[in-house]
């Protein structure tokens, strides 16, 4: 037995000492291999569709967003402050009690005239709204993809502001996108530029029908336009309304460039999208029916009344029933405006 | 690796994002924006701790997947890959000279380019024109000059750390 035992020992121990290493890295391998095999399931299982947020995303995004909203803030006041007050410097030293009244005033002049603009856009925003009769929720963007510019951008009104995933989101000036995913007090938008993105549209002179699809850049790709469809350069393409997200005439851009070739049964048609994608500030969320697979949203959302006295971010009152998703009170924007 | 200066690198991480996603794409054009978290992970690829350099890959691409629209998985796939890859590479060659670390980095970013417009395909996502040859030439190439910048500075960072919690630490 004993000698059993020594022949044992005597095999075993160096055999684990040259096996040792190999057991380790083949350890590590393995490991390895596990980790990248369940981050490529991780992506195939988020490939075809939008990722559903958990407790986690929700937890890092509560602490990301807010922290975008404080830096884009401060970046806008300082780039104020800057335009309007260091700049003057020069200017201050000829006469300073003069320059810095003037400066003080300029200040205010711009605080003033940001007001105006901003009041002009929120009004064009109402009367948008009007127009298509639907309830709106307007938002301010507070930070952008940080890959790229034309791919999503992250706005400041979230469920807890009735804004849910696949909502459409427009400017007066046109289509930005919709609602990717919505959370509190924040939410992304997957902007009509970006190549995941598929819009229904007509050219409005010649009620030709076609796909429109983001290229990842400053323009768009109108798809399925048969070679025989008559379009032509500086041609306004709108929604068609038949995708059930977007209300039918809204400005997506306008035709830049088109080919046809004899061979191809489809004209490659690029269209110079109607709201600039890296200039947007405000946007206005139009309310709508949402996708029946986001029950996230829907458990998330709080259909009570908008928060007071947030600059006519309110739903308006003229559209009360006539679309899907309707807050439960909603405040005249009169009554908070002034 | 020692755990805080893992803590500290995330943190540095989601900061450099939320700056990206805020004030650099209002200050500078985004397709020259250098990969800051690609230069990062290889600095904790070539260091020692294999362990929370992994972490530390899962959790950027984690995050660089929650602040941008490309699918779920996407960077999580991208970096943990790069991590393993740059941690392969450092067991065949010397990577201790700068110049050998930019080139690395410059030809990570490349990389990481063509893997997440190769998933993209895999996904049906066409490549957006945004990233053309050019592009990423210039984006890598500003990567790898701020190799020069920041590798100094964490390595600077780790041994302060090391000195306070009394650890020995191996530079860059």
């Amino acid at each position: 037995m004993r000698l059993k035992n020594a022949a044992a020992w005597y095999i075993w121990a160096p055999m684990s000492i040259l096996f040792r290493p190999l057991r380790r890295r083949r350890r590590r391998l393995v490991l390895a291999l596990l980790l990248l095999g369940a981050t490529l399931l991780v992506f195939l299982a988020n490939a075809k569709g939008p990722h559903e947020l958990n407790a986690v995303d929700r937890a890092v995004l509560k602490l990301s967003a807010p922290a975008q909203r404080a830096v884009t803030v401060a970046f806008r006041r300082a780039a104020t402050v800057w335009h309007t007050y260091v700049a003057l410097v020069g200017v201050r030293q000829e006469n300073d009690r003069l320059a810095r009244e003037v400066a003080v005033l300029r200040e205010r002049l711009e605080e003033l005239h940001e007001v105006e603009l901003e009041n002009k856009r929120l009004r064009k925003l109402l009367d948008f709204s009007e127009q298509h009769g639907r309830p709106m929720y307007t938002a301010r963007v507070v930070g952008y993809d940080p890959i790229s510019r034309y791919r999503t951008i992250r706005i400041d009104r979230g469920t807890e502001g009735n804004v849910l995933r696949g909502m459409p989101v427009v400017t007066s000036a046109g289509v930005v996108g919709r609602v990717l995913r919505s959370w509190s007090n924040y939410a992304d938008v997957l902007l009509v530029t970006d190549p995941q993105s598929g819009v229904d549209a007509l050219i409005q002179r010649t009620r030709a029908r076609g796909t429109v699809e983001g290229l990842g850049a400053a323009s768009l790709r109108l798809k399925y336009l048969l070679r025989l469809d008559e379009v032509r350069p500086g041609d306004l393409v709108v929604t068609s309304g038949l995708d059930s997200i977007f209300p039918p005439g809204l400005a997506i851009g306008t035709v830049s460039s088109l080919r046809r070739r004899a061979s191809d049964v489809f004209q490659e048609v690029r269209i110079a999208p109607a709201v600039d994608m890296s200039r947007i500030e405000e946007v206005a969320v139009l309310a709508t029916l949402p996708p029946p697979d986001g029950p996230e949203d829907i458990e998330g959302c709080q259909c009570g009344p908008a928060e007071p006295g947030d600059g006519g971010r309110q739903a308006s009152p003229f559209f009360e029933g006539a679309g899907r998703v309707i807050p439960k009170t909603v405040t005249p924007i009169s009554e908070t405006s002034e | 690796m020692s755990l805080r200066t893992f803590f500290l690198l995330l943190g540095v991480g989601w900061l450099i994002l939320v700056l990206q996603s805020t004030v650099v794409s209002y200050t500078t054009y985004s397709i020259l924006q250098p990969d800051m978290l690609l230069i990062i992970l290889v600095y904790a690829g070539i260091r020692r701790g294999k362990v929370n350099g992994a972490g530390l890959a899962l959790s950027y691409g984690y995050l660089v997947d929650l602040f941008s629209g490309r699918p779920f998985g996407t960077y999580l796939f991208l970096y943990v890959c790069l991590f393993f890859l740059v941690r392969l590479l450092g067991m065949r060659l010397l990577l201790q000279t700068r110049a050998v670390q930019m080139l690395l980095v410059a030809m990570l970013s490349v990389l990481i380019e063509a893997g997440a417009a190769g998933l993209g395909r895999l996904a049906s996502i066409p490549s957006p024109l945004e990233f053309t040859p050019a592009s990423v030439v210039a984006r890598a190439a500003s990567s790898a000059a701020v190799v020069l910048l920041l590798f100094p500075l964490l390595s600077r960072v780790e041994s302060s750390l090391a000195r306070r919690t009394g650890t020995i630490q191996v530079s860059a």
